[in-house]
């Protein structure tokens, strides 16, 4: 058995909310290591583990449950392939949103060209507009409208926080941010968000067209 | 108790969401059995580009030369319309393949052997193992060229397309198509068009004994994506293609072969792209119209290829052609 770090026990009960046998913190990185070790079978435990709260994320995040459950699936092969580069200094639920977050802004860009432009060339289909991506029944016109002028990055903030209420400690871990900087953007994003929500309000919405932002 | 903070602080934007449970998903296998073919998976991909590349001609290998298209390695080139909002966007090449959705080839063939030229094929795939899963309609368009103009342009005139001229810088029309808009996102499987069809889809899957699979429908269709004109003059070939952006935005990834130009064209912005590699070279040029919320792009190839001034010269009628 390898040396282990033992690291502070997260929330692993609340992420692991899909598995029926939830793992502690440091039962966590034991199986990592026994995978990262050579032990591909084990790796299904982390699926099974992680599966459900990524998808949430990535729902929220991309707007689509079929684009999320495909985008599942290509995070955990990723996260697999590139396992032997985790580092147990973090935990690995920070880590594994973090190549969510980098996955489903990767697919948020590539909707625009691969979608509308390489898709009719190999005679596949056509994905709508952003706006409709995000206009989907997830949320109210006026938060989708305000969820539209926020950066993916401010999304994803504002859907960990507020959808998957994780804390700020957890948050700064997929981020790199400070929880004080956190904090502090926090605040602007909701302020940014409310202030279009009630802008919007008395705007009729179905003459609106949407625009998400995907600038990196 | 942060979580009860968190409900509190953010009770306006909790309530404005959508309150409905996602439904579970069980991706284990799948995410398993990928991790286990790894190898297998990567000799398919490179098998599909083949076939593709193979099937497709050399017309399509320029095209997707296009689409991962120029890049100027200091800079990232935008077009904003009047209102200065970031319509065009170029981002770095990134070597991942687009897409993963290979699951669903054979039953593409499929409908693809049972369609007509211009049709839209709805089918749905029955799969017993997955009988909490949502069920998906899938959709595949069958390619048609158009070889008249006038034809076409009732096609245009049916879809709303762009119109696209008889003749572009003396090379005439060879063939056109129009390509219909699919349902991809939850809104528009929302919509009755989708949840129709897939209705009566399902329908007839659940009522069949025979062990069937795969259930499909011709379905009308009306909405364009695209509208694109190939143009002729010996050897030598105009590509204008016209993709529709339904109020999003366009990006565009660039390599770093690339060299862009962006000059003003009749008071639109146009990115003039040059590719210079070992192997190829070709130009071609961008721009978006909006007016039409359209992404044009104007490609030369054959034995001969349009100037510089060729190219900025036909962008300059189209882009005044109302």
């Amino acid at each position: 058995m390898p040396t282990l770090i033992v690291i502070e026990d997260i929330k692993l009960k609340e992420v692991l909310t899909s598995s029926q046998d939830s793992m502690s913190a440091k039962e966590l990185e034991i199986l990592i290591a026994t995978i990262q070790e050579g032990d591909v079978r084990q790796y299904s435990v982390i699926v099974k583990a992680f599966q459900q709260p990524i998808y949430r994320y990535c729902c929220r995040l991309l707007a689509n449950k079929q684009d999320a459950e495909d985008a599942v699936q290509d995070i955990l092969v990723k996260a697999y392939q590139t396992l032997h580069l985790y580092k147990r200094a973090e935990h690995f639920s920070a880590w594994l949103y973090r190549m969510a977050y980098h996955h489903c802004l990767n697919l948020l860009r590539k909707r625009r060209l691969h979608n509308r432009v390489m898709r009719i060339i190999r005679l596949e289909t056509l994905s709508a507009s952003p706006a409709q991506e995000i206009d989907n029944g997830w949320y109210t016109p006026s938060l989708a409208r305000a969820l539209t002028m926020l950066s993916p990055e401010e999304r994803s903030l504002l859907i960990l926080r507020v959808f998957e209420e994780q804390s700020y400690t957890e948050m700064s871990e997929i981020f790199k941010i400070r929880p004080n900087a956190l904090i502090k953007r926090m605040k602007r994003i909701k302020r940014k968000v409310q202030k279009a929500m009630n802008s919007e309000e008395e705007i009729d919405w179905s003459e609106q067209q949407l625009n998400v932002n995907t600038k990196i | 108790m942060e979580r009860a903070a968190i409900k509190r602080e953010y009770q306006d934007i909790i309530m404005a969401s959508n309150q409905e449970t996602l439904p579970e998903i069980d991706v284990v296998e799948r995410v398993m059995g990928r991790i286990n073919g790894l190898g297998d998976r990567r000799s398919s991909f490179l098998q599909g580009i083949m076939r593709n590349t193979t099937v497709l001609g050399s017309l399509i290998g320029l095209i997707l030369m296009v689409s991962v298209t120029a890049y100027a390695a200091s800079e990232y080139i935008q077009i904003r319309n009047t209102a200065g909002t970031v319509k065009v966007q170029y981002i770095p090449a990134t070597n991942e393949a687009a897409g993963s959705a290979t699951a669903y080839h054979k039953y593409a063939k499929l409908a693809q052997a049972f369609a007509k030229p211009g049709e839209l094929i709805a089918y749905y795939v029955k799969d017993n193992k997955a009988s909490k899963k949502e069920a998906v309609l899938q959709f595949e368009y069958k390619e048609q060229r158009i070889r008249s103009y006038s034809d076409f342009e009732k096609e245009i005139k049916r879809t709303g397309a762009p119109k696209l001229p008889e003749v572009a810088n003396g090379y005439a029309f060879d063939y056109g198509k129009v390509f219909p808009s699919i349902p991809s996102t939850d809104a528009e499987k929302g919509k009755a068009f989708y949840r129709d069809n897939l209705r009566e889809l399902t329908a007839r899957a659940n009522k069949d004994a025979s062990g069937e699979k795969m259930f499909m429908k011709a379905v009308p269709w009306s909405e364009p994506a695209t509208v694109s004109g190939i143009y002729t003059k010996g050897k030598a070939h105009i590509g204008i293609y016209a993709t529709l952006m339904h109020g999003g935005d366009m990006y565009v990834e660039q390599e770093q072969e690339n060299k862009t130009d962006k000059i003003r064209v009749a008071g639109t912005e146009v990115v003039y792209n040059s590719v210079k590699k070992q192997s190829v070279s070709y130009e071609y040029l961008n721009w978006y119209n909006e007016e039409q919320d359209a992404y044009y792009t104007l490609t030369s190839y054959g034995d001969k290829s349009l100037s510089k001034e060729q190219f900025l010269k036909l962008a300059k009628e189209l882009i005044e052609q109302k």
